[in-house]
C-alpha cells in the first residue's frame, strides 16, 4: 500500500484531530478546572481548524466572502480537566447538506484518550460578498464542498457518537416493572 | 486569536466572592429573572467585531452566577458544604450577532427541577431594541465534591428552587427548549 493509500485509509475511519494542545491558565476557574465557555473556546478552535482544512482560512473567506456561522451547539461536559492538561479535540463530519454542516467535536485527554466533552454545532454557509442583499445562507463555494464532500462521505462510515442529537430534560421518574406478586 | 476571552490571568465572573442575598419568602419572584445587564466586551469580540461564541456561553455563566447567588450558593456554600452546581449539558441558539458595547439584557428562565437537578433556560436581549440574540439551555447537577457525585439539595435550597419553580409555572415554554440538533430534510 502507497502512503497515500495509507493517509485516504486513515481519513476514511477516524475523526480528524483539529486542534491539541495545553489547558491554559487563563480558562480555568478558582478550583484549576477548565470553565465550562473554554470548553466551548477550544470546539471553536477546532471549527476554525476544520475550516482551514475546507479552503475557508482567512484568505479563503476573503476570496470568496463566504464563512459559516454556528446556528446551534450542544455541549455535554463528561469529566474535569485541570490546568497544563494535553488535550486534543476529534471532528467528525455527522452530515452535511448544500447550505449545512453538522459536525460533533469530541475533546479528549493525550496520555489516555480519555473523553473530557462533547460538542455538536450545526454551522450554515454565508455568503457576505453581495452588499444589497448583506450576508445570508447560501451554497457552499464549489471548491469549498469539493474539499468537505469526500469529507463527509469518509466519515459517514463512522458509528454516530452516543451523545449526538440529544435534547435537554430531566429524567422521567423511575417506575419500577418488578413484579411484587 | 488565540484566546478572546482574556490576555493575562485567570477571568473571574463579575459576582465572585460576592455573598448570596438572603432569601426573602414574601417577595415576589420576577417569571422570568432578570439578573445580569452586562455590555459586550472588546475582549469578548473577534476579527469582524462580533461576540465570539464562546463568550455567549461565558456570559450565560455569569447570569447563572448571579442565579446562585439568588437562591443561596456563593463561595460559602462551596467551600465550608463542599457542594455546587455544576453544569452537565448546555444546549445554544445563536439568533443574532452581537457587537461591542452593545447592552446586553439575559432573562432566566426555571423550566423544571428536582432534588438534584435544575433544567433552566437562559435568554440574551438587546437591551437597546429588545431582539432576541441567543438562548442557552443547560442542566445543572448538585454535586458533593468530595465524594465527586451527585447529592440532593439541603431543604432549604430546595424550598428557594421549588418558589422559583412555581413562579415560573405562568411561563409558555421557550420554542428552543428541548431541541436536538439535525439537518431537517424536506420531504419530496
Amino acid at each position: 500500500m502507497s502512503p497515500s493509500n495509507d493517509r485516504t485509509t486513515a481519513q476514511a475511519t477516524q475523526p480528524v484531530t483539529t486542534w491539541s494542545g495545553e489547558i491554559a491558565h487563563e480558562w480555568v476557574d478558582y478550583n484549576g478546572h477548565l470553565r465550562d465557555a473554554f470548553y466551548l473556546l477550544l470546539f471553536s478552535l477546532a471549527t476554525d481548524a476544520l475550516m482551514e482544512r475546507i479552503g475557508l482560512d482567512a484568505a479563503g473567506r476573503a476570496a470568496t466572502g463566504h464563512t459559516l456561522y454556528t446556528l446551534e451547539t450542544h455541549l455535554n461536559y463528561v469529566q474535569e480537566v485541570h490546568e497544563g492538561a494535553a488535550v486534543e479535540v476529534r471532528t467528525q463530519v455527522l452530515g452535511m447538506d448544500a447550505k449545512r454542516l453538522h459536525l460533533f467535536h469530541s475533546l479528549h485527554r493525550q496520555d489516555s484518550g480519555a473523553l473530557l466533552a462533547t460538542n455538536e454545532q450545526m454551522l450554515a454557509n454565508i455568503d457576505s460578498s453581495n452588499a444589497e442583499t448583506g450576508p445570508r445562507t447560501a451554497p457552499f463555494f464549489p471548491a469549498v464542498a469539493a474539499l468537505l464532500l469526500p469529507l463527509a462521505q469518509a466519515h459517514a462510515t463512522l458509528p454516530r457518537p452516543a451523545h449526538a442529537g440529544r435534547s435537554i430534560a430531566l429524567p422521567l421518574p423511575r417506575v419500577s416493572t418488578a413484579s411484587h406478586a | 486569536m488565540l484566546d478572546p476571552h482574556h490576555s493575562a490571568g485567570r477571568v473571574s465572573t463579575p459576582l465572585e466572592n460576592t455573598p448570596a442575598k438572603p432569601w426573602d419568602a414574601n417577595a415576589p419572584i420576577a417569571a422570568p429573572l432578570q439578573l445580569h445587564s452586562p455590555t459586550v466586551l472588546p475582549q469578548w469580540v473577534d476579527y469582524n467585531g462580533h461576540m465570539s461564541e464562546s463568550c455567549f456561553l461565558l456570559v450565560f455563566g455569569d447570569s447563572s452566577d448571579a442565579f446562585f447567588r439568588f437562591i443561596g450558593i456563593d463561595e460559602s456554600y462551596r467551600d465550608q458544604g463542599g457542594m455546587s452546581l455544576y453544569t452537565v449539558e448546555t444546549h445554544i441558539h445563536n439568533i443574532k450577532e452581537a457587537s461591542e458595547g452593545d447592552p446586553l439584557r439575559l432573562t432566566l428562565q426555571l423550566i423544571d427541577a428536582d432534588e438534584k437537578r435544575l433544567h433552566i433556560f437562559h435568554s440574551m436581549f438587546h437591551a437597546g431594541s429588545g431582539e432576541l440574540l441567543a438562548t442557552g439551555e443547560q442542566m445543572l447537577l448538585h454535586v458533593d465534591m468530595k465524594a465527586g457525585r451527585a447529592a440532593p439539595m439541603p431543604n432549604w435550597l430546595l424550598a428557594h428552587v421549588q418558589a422559583i419553580h412555581a413562579a415560573h409555572g405562568v411561563l409558555p415554554r421557550p420554542s428552543q427548549a428541548g431541541a436536538a440538533i439535525g439537518i431537517r430534510r424536506k420531504t419530496i
